[in-house]
Parts: C-alpha cells; sequence; structure tokens
C-alpha cells in the first residue's frame, strides 16, 4: 500500500437546486481529511443537504398531517386520538415511499426500468404528492394551514427554477 | 473467536444452528418458524433492507433510520437492557435519561452501519473510507508470516476487509459468527458470498467445521486471519480479564491460543463511523509474540492483558459504536478472605 500525496477530497456535488445555491454562495470548500489515506466514494453528496432536505420534509409533512387530522370533520372529537391518527397518517404517508415500490417492484421491472430509474420516480411521485397536498392547504381558511402550503409551494418553485439554472449553467459552460 | 466443541455438545439447546437439525420431539411448528422469521433475528428485516434501500428515496432514508432506531430501540427490551448495563460500566455518573440517551446512539450508529451494508451490497459506491495508522498498516503488508488481524464489533468490518485485502496484497481471512437464525444465516452467507474475492474469504464459525484447525494452517502458509476479539457469542472459548477495578470483562480467548500456535504476530484494527457514509479504518501497531521458548500460560495471559487494555481504550473512545448487545461485564470477584 503506497502512500498518496495528501490533498483535499473533491467537492462532493449537491443533488438540488438550492443545495447548489447553498454550494455557491458559500464557497464552501471540503474539508481536508483528518487521516492520512482517503479513498472517496464515486456517488457522494454534501450531508447537510441530506439531513435538511430529511428534517424539511419530516417537519412539513408531520405539520401538514396534524392540520389535516385537527380540521377534518369527519374524525372523532377527541384530540388525543386525532394526534394519534395524524402521527399514523404521517407515518403511513412516509413508508408508502418505500412499500408502494416495493409492492410494485415487479411490475415496474416489466416495463423495464432500472432500480435507479424506479427510485427516481418514487421521489417524483412523493414530492409530487406533497405538492398536492400544499395546493389543497393553500384553500384552507386556517392562516397556519395557508402559510404551511405557501411555504412548500415556494421551496418547490424556487427547486424546479434553480435546477433548470443549474443545467443551463452547465450547458453553457465550455467543458461541456 | 474459535469455537470449543469440548464445552458444549453440538445438539445443544443454545446452538445457532439448533433449528437445522431439530430432534422430532423439538420440532417447530411450521407457522411458528414463519413468525420466527419476523423476530429481530429473522430475515425479514435484512431482506428488507436491502429491497429499501435500492428503491428509497435519498431524503426519506435519515428520517426512515431515525423512526427504525426508535422502533428496534422500544421493541428490543434484552439489547436495550444490556447496552444500558454495559453503559452503566463504562459511564457509572451518567443519569438515567442519559444513559438512555446513549444507549439510542448506538442503536443509531448500527442502523447507519446497517444500511450502508446494504447500500454496499447493492453495488453503491457511496462510502468514503479513511486510514489512520497508515504506517502500521505498511508494516502489515510487509510481514512475511501470517498475521491475526483482532477486530472489535464496530463500523463495517465486513465489508472493509475486501477493500483492504486488495491493497495489502495479501489474502485476508474473515471470521465470523454465525447469524443466530437459520434463515438469516442462509441469507446472509448468500449475501456476503458476493463480497468473497481473490483477496477476501470468509468462514463462519460454525460448530464442527474444525476452523481452529484450518486457520492455524492458514497462518501457518502466510495468510491473514482477521476475528473479532471482542464477543463472546455461542461456543466461543472465554477469558476473564480485569476492565476497571469494579468490573472484569470476557472476552475470547481463541484469537490468542491461534497467535500463539503459529507465533503470528496480532494487529488491532478498528473499523469506526466518522460520519454520514464515512468510515476510518485505525491501525495500531502489532503485538509480536516473545522470541524463544515461551511459557504458554504467560505468554498466552501477557498477550491477552495487551488486547484487553488496547480494546478497553477504543471503546472507551468509541463507546457509541461498540455493538455489543449482551451484557459485557461482571462485577469483579472478591479476593477470598
Amino acid at each position: 500500500m503506497t502512500p498518496a500525496p495528501a490533498h483535499l477530497p473533491p467537492r462532493k456535488p449537491a443533488r438540488t437546486g438550492l443545495g447548489w445555491l447553498l454550494q455557491t454562495c458559500t464557497q464552501s470548500t471540503p474539508t481536508p481529511p483528518a487521516s492520512d489515506l482517503l479513498f472517496p466514494a464515486t456517488h457522494r453528496h454534501p450531508t447537510t443537504e441530506t439531513f435538511t432536505a430529511s428534517c424539511l420534509i419530516a417537519a412539513w409533512s408531520l405539520a401538514a398531517s396534524l392540520i389535516y387530522c385537527l380540521h377534518s370533520e369527519t374524525l372523532p372529537h377527541s384530540p388525543l386520538l386525532r394526534y394519534l391518527i395524524a402521527l399514523t397518517a404521517w407515518i403511513t404517508l412516509i413508508h408508502s415511499a418505500v412499500i408502494l415500490p416495493l409492492l410494485t417492484y415487479p411490475l415496474l421491472r416489466l416495463l423495464r426500468l432500472s432500480p435507479t430509474q424506479i427510485a427516481t420516480l418514487t421521489e417524483l411521485s412523493f414530492l409530487s404528492i406533497l405538492t398536492l397536498l400544499a395546493c389543497h392547504l393553500t384553500t384552507d381558511p386556517s392562516l397556519i394551514a395557508r402559510s404551511l402550503g405557501l411555504l412548500w409551494l415556494a421551496l418547490i418553485m424556487a427547486e424546479i427554477m434553480l435546477r433548470l439554472a443549474r443545467t443551463g449553467i452547465a450547458l453553457a459552460s465550455p467543458s461541456h | 473467536m474459535v469455537a470449543n466443541p469440548a464445552r458444549r455438545p453440538l445438539r445443544s439447546p443454545h446452538h445457532p444452528f439448533r433449528q437445522l437439525s431439530p430432534s422430532p420431539e423439538h420440532r417447530t411448528p411450521s407457522w411458528q418458524k414463519r413468525l420466527s422469521r419476523l423476530s429481530i433475528y429473522g430475515d425479514f428485516w435484512p431482506r428488507l433492507l436491502s429491497r429499501a434501500v435500492r428503491l428509497t428515496p435519498w431524503f426519506l432514508e435519515p428520517l426512515l433510520l431515525a423512526l427504525y432506531s426508535v422502533l428496534f430501540y422500544l421493541a428490543c427490551g434484552p439489547a436495550r437492557r444490556a447496552l444500558l448495563h454495559n453503559l452503566h460500566v463504562l459511564f457509572p455518573a451518567d443519569s438515567a435519561p442519559t444513559r438512555h440517551a446513549r444507549a439510542f446512539r448506538v442503536i443509531w450508529n448500527f442502523a447507519c452501519t446497517l444500511t450502508d451494508a446494504a447500500h454496499i451490497r447493492a453495488n453503491h459506491d457511496i462510502i468514503d473510507w479513511e486510514i489512520d495508522g497508515l504506517n502500521h498498516l505498511n508494516t502489515l503488508s510487509q510481514i512475511p508470516s501470517g498475521a491475526v488481524i483482532l477486530t472489535a464489533h464496530m463500523g463495517n468490518y465486513d465489508l472493509a476487509a475486501p477493500l483492504f485485502a486488495a491493497r495489502l496484497q495479501r489474502k485476508l481471512h474473515l471470521v465470523r459468527a454465525p447469524e443466530r437464525h437459520q434463515e438469516s444465516q442462509a441469507y446472509a452467507s448468500t449475501q456476503r458470498d458476493h463480497m468473497n474475492s481473490d483477496w477476501c474469504v470468509i468462514h463462519y464459525n460454525e460448530p464442527g467445521n474444525m476452523l481452529a484447525v484450518k486457520l492455524t494452517s492458514l497462518l501457518r502458509e502466510n495468510q491473514i486471519v482477521a476475528i473479532q476479539g471482542d464477543r463472546i457469542l455461542f461456543d466461543v472459548a472465554a477469558t476473564t480479564l480485569p476492565f476497571s477495578p469494579q468490573h472484569d470483562w470476557h472476552l475470547p480467548s481463541g484469537p490468542f491460543v491461534l497467535g500463539l500456535v503459529s507465533r503470528a504476530p496480532l494487529v488491532p484494527l478498528f473499523i469506526t463511523r466518522s460520519g454520514w457514509r464515512r468510515y476510518r479504518v485505525t491501525a495500531h501497531p502489532p503485538y509480536h509474540w516473545p522470541k524463544g521458548r515461551l511459557d504458554k500460560a504467560t505468554a498466552l495471559r501477557d498477550a491477552e492483558r495487551w488486547w484487553s487494555h488496547r480494546l478497553s481504550q477504543t471503546v472507551r473512545q468509541h463507546w457509541h459504536q461498540w455493538f455489543v448487545f449482551e451484557p459485557a461485564f461482571t462485577p469483579t470477584a472478591a479476593p477470598p478472605p
């Protein structure tokens, strides 16, 4: 095993448009490894982006579930029961992004979709469902519900715009 | 971690492969057997994980990991109690909530390492590996004789092995304890068969397979054997060593017997999770057996004490990644009056 020269690992490319914007604005540089040798992975993405996206989606979907269940006229009146139903609905929603592709996997394979394509499809479907929920929330009379819906729509719009901008810049770059 | 067949008969009720050949009076009903696949040691969870990592959206992974860590923390009573007991020995001054928080952190880290392992088996190149103690690892590649790599149940040691065996250009034999459940073992060995390469071979410490003899001969052929030196599972011969003035711990004695018989140096090597999708391999200086004629009992005791000291340092530093879900410590026996 020959020691590799000490060098900074290449910057991890962001997955999202918002993550890319943050990276560009902050000009973040990768931290030098605190060890003698590093074998970087080929497909790596920023940890902060992963956890921020996860926390954002978890918090938003939980808040949306709570608002739906607390404002629903068909559910029982007991607040405790409503909170329990909201929590169950939220867990079901999160799991639907795993269980449904697993159940439909044989069918999707018949359509000659690779696991990576299925994962992308799942990702897009899940985000579409959340966006539909957000659209529905914007029609709610409650100010909190409307704000929550608008917040999601603003984030999604920004994400779409930034992805387009990123692709445009990449296509326009001389290295392309 | 070498089996000691003399300690327990092969048909022992505690044996991990008891279900492979059950006696007619102990035959498990089929519904019970099917249900057992959903148990914590069953093959349902690893199968689900290996499929889910291929399809789960990346932004849901940390969230699902957190949810399942909570679920397993609440559901696995014996493992949780054992963790709390071990943490109480490591941090006696901790309050109960702090100890629970620490135990949950261990479960979270374990969930992350299992998920990363499933990603690697799905051929996702997403893990960054770092090496600390490169000079010691270089020494290992230059040792002309065989060597025993001593490791602990931390990080993804079984996934790091093939990578570093190829780097070392030395054949590595990794010894693993079998899974506790028959179907889980069958599934795990199928999965790990993909990891076997020209440089790395996985051996299971199953009863009756004369692994000790096989490993001794491999060491004499100047090959490298990697063994976990921190867990007593199933029929493993154990030695009791002091951990602190109040507590002893039980460590497997097999690796030291192997090293002594073959006079192969013992190389401590730990794999720890240093961040999200990032692992660090830390190599320490090897232990060389004294030259010339040896008093075997003294030499064995010295090597065991050396390892106990090295392991206790690592465990105290990386307690949140020490995946030992059995009580590891016992109170020190009072000296006879």
